[in-house]
Parts: C-alpha cells; sequence; structure tokens
C-alpha cells in the first residue's frame, strides 16, 4: 500500500485528507509541522507528501529543502491557500513536485496522487 | 435556518477545538501587537492563526467565515510585508472581525445560521488592507521596470493565439543556435513546442514552472518564453514557447505534456535552425543557454531562510527539544479525564477496602505464605494507585493562560469606554489549575477586573489631582502556595472605605446600627460580599449586570475557594482569591451522626467543640451556643438530613463542628468525630439530583457511602432564616 505522509498544522486538515486518502487505498502518515514532516519522512519514507506552507516551528518551504536534501527523490506535493503564488514557486524551486490549492477537490488529490505514484 | 456542512461530526467536532485555539490565541496576541508593534514573531503567528482558520473554514466549507478570515488575513499579510502598519483603527477593525468570527463559529457550534451581517465588516476589512495599498501599489507600478522581452512574450502569444493550429517558429540568437547544433550533432532532435494552460489555471505562473521542470526533465531547453526568470517572478501567460532539445519522439513529449494539469492545448513541431535568421542578437560566447543555466542555478541554491546563521548546534539541539515536545501531545476529551478520575477514584477506595480485609486476613491465618503474598500485591497495588491518581490529576490541570488569555482585550475596551487610562498587566499565566475550577472562576475573576475598571481606577484627572500617575495599572496575578493557588486582582485606585460601606449597608437594612458600629474594618469591608450591597452610586453599563460581589464569592465558594480583601484608602485594593488545586478529591473532617457517616470539607472547617449539657440556648426561637462571647448559630445534621432516630442519644456526648464560609460562622451538631481523611468526591447521580445541603457522596473504605455536607448552602440557609 502506497505510503503518504500528511504535513498540516491543522489537526482539521489532517484528517479531512487521511480520511480521502484512506478511503482509496493509502496508508496515512501525519505531521503536525514540518520539523515533523521531516522527521516522519526520514524514519518512514513515504512515497509522497503533501505538505502545507503556512506552519508552526517550521514552515512547508524549509521543510521541503530538507527532504530534497535527505532524499532528492522524494515527491513532494504542496498545498497551498489562494493568493500564496510566491511561496508556492519558491517551494517548487526548493523541490516540490506540484501543487493543489485548497479548499482541496479530492478528485484533485487523487488525481495528484495518481500521476505521481499510480 | 439550519446549516449543513460537508463533514461528519468528528471532524466538525475537531474543527471547533482548533477554531477555539486559533481564536483565543487571535484574541490575545492581537491585544498584545497593538503594544508590540515591531514583534514579528507574533505578527507571524497571528498570521498563521487567521490563515489556517481560513483553509479550515473553506474546507468546511463555511464560505461566510473563509471570507472573513481571507480579509482579516489580508490585512495582516500587507502589515507583516511592511505595507501597513499597526494603528488604532486597524486593530479595532481586526478584532471587530474577531468578535464576528466568534459568532460564525457559535453557528458551527449550533448549526443555526446567525442573522450576522457580514457586509459592513467585509467592507471595512478591505478598506483597512487598501490603506496602505494606495500609496505602495503606485510606488510599485513606477518601480516594476517592464522586464525584457516580456514584450515579445505577449505579441507571441496574440500571434499565436491567431492563427491557431501553427507552431511558430523561434527567433534564437547565436549562442542558443551553437546549443540546437551541437544537441543535433549528438543525434538529439530539436522541437519548437508550444503549451496553451488553461486561462482558469490556479497559480498560472507555478504551472508555468512546473511544464518548464517537466519539459526539462524530456530533454534540454534551449530557450522559452516567457523564460524561466519570468516565470520566476510570476510574470507567466497561459502560454508557453519553448525550443527544446530531446532525445525523445515528438509524441512522446507530446503525450507527457498532455498529462499534466491544466494543460489544455500541446503543439510541437521539428525546430529548423537554417530558417531562423541571426540577426535577432550579436554573438556572445560567454551568454550559453543563459535562461536554463540561470535557472538550474536558483533551483540550487538555498532560499533565504529566517533562521539566524550562528551555531549549528545549538539551533539543531533547539528544534530538536521543540518536536519532541509537540509530536508528544495528544488531544484528550475533558470528559475522557473525568471519566479515568472516576475510576482512578474506584481504585483508592477498593485501596483501602483492599487494606481492610487484608487486615481481617492476617489475623485469621498468621504467618500464612498467601498472606503475605498477597499483602505484598497489595502494598505494590497501593503505590501504583498513587502514582496514577498523581499522574491524572496532572492531566487535568491546565495553565490559567488558557482563561487570562481573554482578559487584556476585555481591559482594553472597558478601559476605552470609561474613558481611563489602565495598564493591564498578567503574571504567572503558566500556573497551573484544575480545568473544572478554571472554568467556575471565569465569571468571579471578570466580575472584579469590571469592577477594578469601572469603579476603583479614578479618571485621569481624578488621579492627577491626588497625586497620582495619570494612569493606573490592574495587575491579575496567578501563583502557587503550598497546597493552593493564589489568584489575585490588584489596582492602585481608590480603595474600599469601611464607613461608606458601614453606612450604605444600614441604609439597605442589610445590618442595623448597632452592628455596624460593632464591626471593625475588616469586617464592615467583608460587607461588599453581602448580597444587595453596591457602593457604586450609579451603575455603569460595564458593572451594571445585576450580579454583585456576592455572586462572586458564591461561584468561589462553589468550588471550595475563598476570598480575601486587602484594601487601602486611596491606594488601591487587591482581591486575593485562595483556590484548591483540584475538586476531585479533598481532605474532609469524618464525623458520625446516629452511626452514619458525613464528611466536612475541611477548608471550611474552624474548630471542633465538645458540648455540655445546657450549653445549647434558644435565641430568636433558633438554637444557639455562646462561644468565647460570640453567638454561634447551630444546625442538627440530625434534623437537615431527617433521620429517623432509632435510639436517644445520651446528651453529653455532643460535638458542635464550627465551620466558616467568608466570615459567616455557624456549628453543625453532630454525635460524634472520627477524623480526617481524604476523600473522592463522587456525584449523586443523575437520578438524584441536586440535594440540598450535601455536595456529593464518598465511598468509604468498607464499602459503605458518606454524604460530604456542604457547608455553603447550610450557611446560606441558617443566615437566610436568622
Amino acid at each position: 500500500m502506497p505510503k503518504i505522509l500528511v504535513v498540516d498544522d491543522a489537526a482539521f486538515m489532517r484528517l479531512r485528507v487521511a480520511k480521502l486518502l484512506t478511503e482509496n487505498g493509502y496508508e496515512v502518515l501525519e505531521a503536525g509541522d514540518g520539523q515533523e514532516g521531516v522527521d516522519q519522512y526520514k524514519k518512514n519514507k513515504p512515497d509522497l507528501v503533501l505538505m502545507d506552507i503556512t506552519m508552526p516551528v517550521m514552515d512547508g518551504i524549509t521543510a521541503v529543502q530538507e527532504i530534497k536534501k535527505h532524499d532528492p527523490n522524494a515527491v513532494v506535493v504542496m498545498c497551498s491557500a489562494l493568493g500564496q503564488q510566491t511561496m508556492v514557486m519558491n517551494s517548487v524551486k526548493a523541490g516540490a513536485k506540484d501543487f493543489i490549492v485548497k479548499p482541496y477537490q479530492p478528485e484533485k488529490i487523487l488525481d495528484t496522487i495518481k500521476r505521481f505514484i499510480g | 435556518m439550519g446549516l449543513q456542512f460537508d463533514a461528519s461530526p468528528d471532524e466538525i467536532k475537531l474543527f471547533l477545538e482548533e477554531a477555539e485555539e486559533h481564536l483565543q490565541l487571535l484574541e490575545e496576541d492581537l491585544v498584545r501587537l497593538e503594544k508590540e508593534k515591531d514583534n514579528q514573531e507574533l505578527l507571524q503567528a497571528i498570521f498563521r492563526a487567521a490563515h489556517t482558520l481560513k483553509g479550515s473554514s473553506a474546507t468546511l466549507g463555511h464560505q461566510r467565515m473563509a471570507q472573513l478570515t481571507h480579509g482579516m488575513e489580508n490585512i495582516l499579510d500587507k502589515v507583516r510585508k511592511g505595507q501597513l502598519s499597526i494603528t488604532t483603527p486597524i486593530m479595532d477593525v481586526l478584532l471587530e472581525g474577531l468578535d464576528f468570527l466568534k459568532v460564525l463559529k457559535e453557528e458551527i457550534e449550533t448549526l443555526e445560521e446567525s442573522d450576522v451581517d457580514l457586509e459592513k465588516i467585509l467592507g471595512s476589512l478591505s478598506k483597512a488592507a487598501a490603506g496602505g495599498q494606495t500609496a505602495s501599489s503606485a510606488a510599485e507600478g513606477k518601480l516594476a521596470t517592464i522586464p525584457e522581452g516580456s514584450t515579445a512574450v505577449t505579441e507571441v502569444a496574440a500571434a499565436v493565439q491567431a492563427a491557431e493550429p501553427a507552431v511558430p517558429s523561434m527567433a534564437l540568437d547565436w549562442d542558443e543556435k551553437d546549443h540546437v547544433t551541437r544537441g543535433k550533432k549528438q543525434g538529439k532532435m530539436a522541437y519548437s513546442i508550444l503549451v496553451n494552460l488553461a486561462e482558469t489555471s490556479e497559480m498560472l505562473s507555478v504551472r508555468a514552472l512546473l511544464t518548464l521542470m517537466a519539459l526539462r526533465e524530456n530533454g534540454e531547453i534551449v530557450k522559452s518564453i516567457p523564460s524561466s526568470e519570468e516565470i520566476e517572478r510570476e510574470e507567466a501567460t497561459s502560454v508557453l514557447h519553448v525550443a527544446l532539445i530531446s532525445d525523445r519522439a515528438k509524441d512522446q513529449i507530446v503525450h507527457v505534456l498532455k498529462e499534466l494539469p491544466d494543460v489544455v492545448r500541446v503543439e510541437a513541431a521539428p525546430l529548423d535552425i537554417t530558417r531562423e535568421e541571426a540577426g535577432a542578437s550579436a554573438p556572445d560566447g560567454v551568454t550559453v543557454a543563459k535562461t536554463t543555466v540561470a535557472a538550474n542555478e536558483q533551483a540550487n541554491a538555498p532560499l533565504p531562510k529566517d533562521e539566524t546563521p550562528g551555531n549549528g548546534n545549538g539551533s539543531a539541539k533547539i528544534k530538536d527539544t521543540k518536536i519532541a515536545k509537540v509530536s508528544r501531545t495528544v488531544r484528550v476529551d475533558v470528559e475522557l479525564l473525568d471519566n479515568l478520575m472516576n475510576l482512578v477514584g474506584e481504585l483508592v477506595i477498593d485501596r483501602t477496602r483492599l487494606a481492610q480485609l487484608l487486615g481481617a486476613l492476617e489475623s485469621k491465618y498468621d504467618s500464612n505464605d498467601l498472606v503475605e503474598d498477597l499483602n505484598r500485591t497489595s502494598v505494590h497495588i497501593g503505590r501504583v494507585t498513587t502514582l496514577l491518581q498523581e499522574e491524572i490529576m496532572k492531566a487535568r490541570m491546565l495553565p490559567v493562560e488558557s482563561l487570562f488569555n481573554k482578559f487584556p482585550r476585555m481591559m482594553r475596551d472597558l478601559s476605552q469606554q470609561a474613558g481611563k487610562d489602565i495598564e493591564f498587566i498578567m503574571e504567572g499565566q503558566e500556573t497551573e489549575l484544575d480545568r473544572s475550577i478554571i472554568e467556575e472562576i471565569g465569571d468571579p475573576l471578570i466580575h472584579l477586573l469590571r469592577n477594578a475598571v469601572d469603579h476603583a481606577i479614578e479618571p485621569p484627572e481624578e488621579r492627577v489631582a491626588k497625586g497620582k500617575k495619570p494612569q493606573g495599572y490592574v495587575k491579575l496575578s496567578a501563583r502557587h502556595e503550598e497546597n493552593h493557588i493564589i489568584i489575585s486582582v490588584k489596582e492602585d485606585g481608590r480603595g474600599i472605605d469601611p464607613d461608606k460601606i458601614r453606612a450604605s449597608a444600614v441604609k439597605k437594612g442589610i445590618i442595623t446600627e448597632e452592628v455596624a458600629r460593632r464591626l471593625n474594618d475588616q469586617e464592615a469591608i467583608n460587607l461588599i460580599f453581602a448580597s444587595g450591597l453596591s457602593t457604586a452610586a450609579k451603575v455603569s453599563e460595564v458593572s451594571g449586570r445585576g450580579v454583585g460581589m456576592d455572586v462572586v464569592r458564591n461561584n468561589l465558594e462553589k468550588v471550595n475557594g475563598s476570598v480575601e480583601i486587602v484594601t487601602e484608602l486611596g491606594k488601591g485594593t487587591e482581591f486575593i482569591i485562595k483556590l484548591p488545586l483540584t475538586l476531585a478529591i479533598i481532605r474532609a473532617l469524618m464525623v458520625s451522626v446516629d452511626s452514619r457517616v458525613y464528611a466536612i470539607p475541611l477548608g471550611s472547617v474552624l474548630e471542633t467543640i465538645r458540648l455540655t449539657d445546657g450549653q445549647i440556648k434558644e435565641i430568636n426561637k433558633r438554637e444557639a451556643i455562646v462561644v468565647r462571647g460570640r453567638v454561634l448559630p447551630l444546625l442538627r445534621v440530625k434534623e437537615l438530613f431527617n433521620h429517623q432516630t432509632r435510639g436517644v442519644r445520651e446528651s453529653g456526648k455532643t460535638f458542635v463542628v464550627v465551620v466558616n464560609l467568608g466570615g459567616q460562622q455557624m456549628g453543625l451538631v453532630v454525635d460524634s468525630l472520627i477524623g480526617e481523611q481524604e476523600v473522592v468526591i463522587k456525584t449523586l447521580g443523575k437520578f438524584i439530583g441536586d440535594v440540598q445541603g450535601v455536595a456529593g457522596a464518598t465511598i468509604l473504605g468498607d464499602g459503605s457511602v458518606a454524604l460530604i455536607v456542604d457547608v455553603p448552602s447550610l450557611v446560606k440557609k441558617v443566615v437566610k432564616v436568622g
């Protein structure tokens, strides 16, 4: 079962996404901030990361850089709100593979994930 | 009108919990921000809270909340970027927004749509946001020079859209042509590729960059219009024109591109450089494939971080501890904690019973190996139970911060309304208290703080006339003291005049003139807790809520707390509130009446007196005794709880437990004193409900039930009758 790491400081958002993903046959790992996300990545090596941008402790962009340092092949998809284009841009430059704009449309999340890990 | 959300009850619950946290943070930090305008960290925290709320509420499907948070976030973002500065009008509109947010959050709780009209607040929010925008955007417009080549981009794009199917050729400079030629020598193909992105795609520039990156994975980009720098500057259009050399077939590349999100059309054609005119630019050997190299460099270069450079080890360590703290936290429902506490209570009771049973076994089969074994196990269980009890007590503790958080905002508003200049100071927010106690002390504290602003602190002119600083202070502090928590509300206002209280109490018929004269100053001041007494000549909007100081004391006593006043006329007043650490377990004096056991909370017991015959007198048709010259009204526990007396006890063996409640004293007549004990408070349960005079019950070591006497209600009963 493909493993997906959901990094978001809002437990509500994690719950929503985790539910969607488990229903569609993915194993879900969760992290509440960027640093936790990096640690989880190193420990569990998920197939894909859904990464929020605005988070305490460590933001999503820094987390992408850290993850990429550890694993250049990591697949990180940024989850952002409208109006964060610059930050998403920076994340992509830091190595993020794609982005999804909140509020999430379930199909969009699933499509995006399928494109990377089938 | 009912509201419906696309979320399960659990999800909504989680959303609400988090929303509450964010709202509290906003409440506290916004007020702080007004004072600490340059605190970037604070600003970031506030922005994050608004931002997260926006995302979550949009996902939940509460559009109005998302709109409102978006408006607030907008302002905060501008403040963050230095385009707006924190002014009182900006703070006012943000705080107003926060008030609306609270209403909207309630909507989600009740699933009832409120009738708040967001038009106005949304208007003020965007107006406030525009306040800083006008100046800076004009400046930006002037500063932003038109990037090179961007006119070409639009021209190309326009041309493409006019002549649809054809792939336009691309003007390459000498270096670029050389790049293509080298590629072809290695047996690669050169393509001119035109990609149309959906006009509606979100974050078009990022999408364009990702598309460019996908192409890069399939070959070498010789040139792109717009260039990757332009795209990274967020100047992308929906048309991307790329010159690519690749060893893949055209169809393969087109297929890859078509799989990408937001790509609506892909056209590709072989690139023929011989057809191109080199006149576009002069040869310049240094700028080989300028765009791609630059893009790569930028992609690899570390992004600017707000981390301070310094001792790498040190900062890493700090981060480590931070994560450890975060990841070890778990959300637990309060109810679960209550249940756990209850279960531990049962264990505590069983532990006592086990010890008693063991005693019986040991005396029956002394020095039996099995009994010895059982004894050891029982001692161990006892120890573990005690530890478990302590740990769960700790889990129920919450920093008073959660309560204090809302006060700075309240004090700010109150001071403004009252036209007073007041500095509000908070100390010891980290002090921990049982969460059920925290719930109970909110109202009393609000009342005391309101009083301080409304009645105690003088208007600036009056203060100056008295030789005081024009700005007064109100200080709210919490601290740990032995087995209690002390919360103090202290101000440097008028102070309480005992003579005024005496006069007022007499006028309102609370006490007689005779009594008033006999009261010492402290006793007179304590009269402010008597119901019906208010010294304020005028009742303002602020304090006039029909809640008096008597309610303050009652609420505190409900959680076994007490309140004391220290005041100096003209200098100020301090209310000192003493609270127990927890409500679940108390120390009690165990007494018996007709061989039934009762527990009297030790906090309210003053002393015990052994009665002798004839000591009980009848005063005003009520039983009383005289202790050291004071009349002490009596209440017989036997009568209070309607015991069907089985046998008449001999007189001369009666005890009086003197209890005290905010200066009011009375005696409870009991048959005998058993001793002090720690008891676990249990509620009587829903079937029985509230019984007057009973605060709850506890289970004793032998399994029997003892009622816990509710001292405050008894004192009130006696005082009322008297």
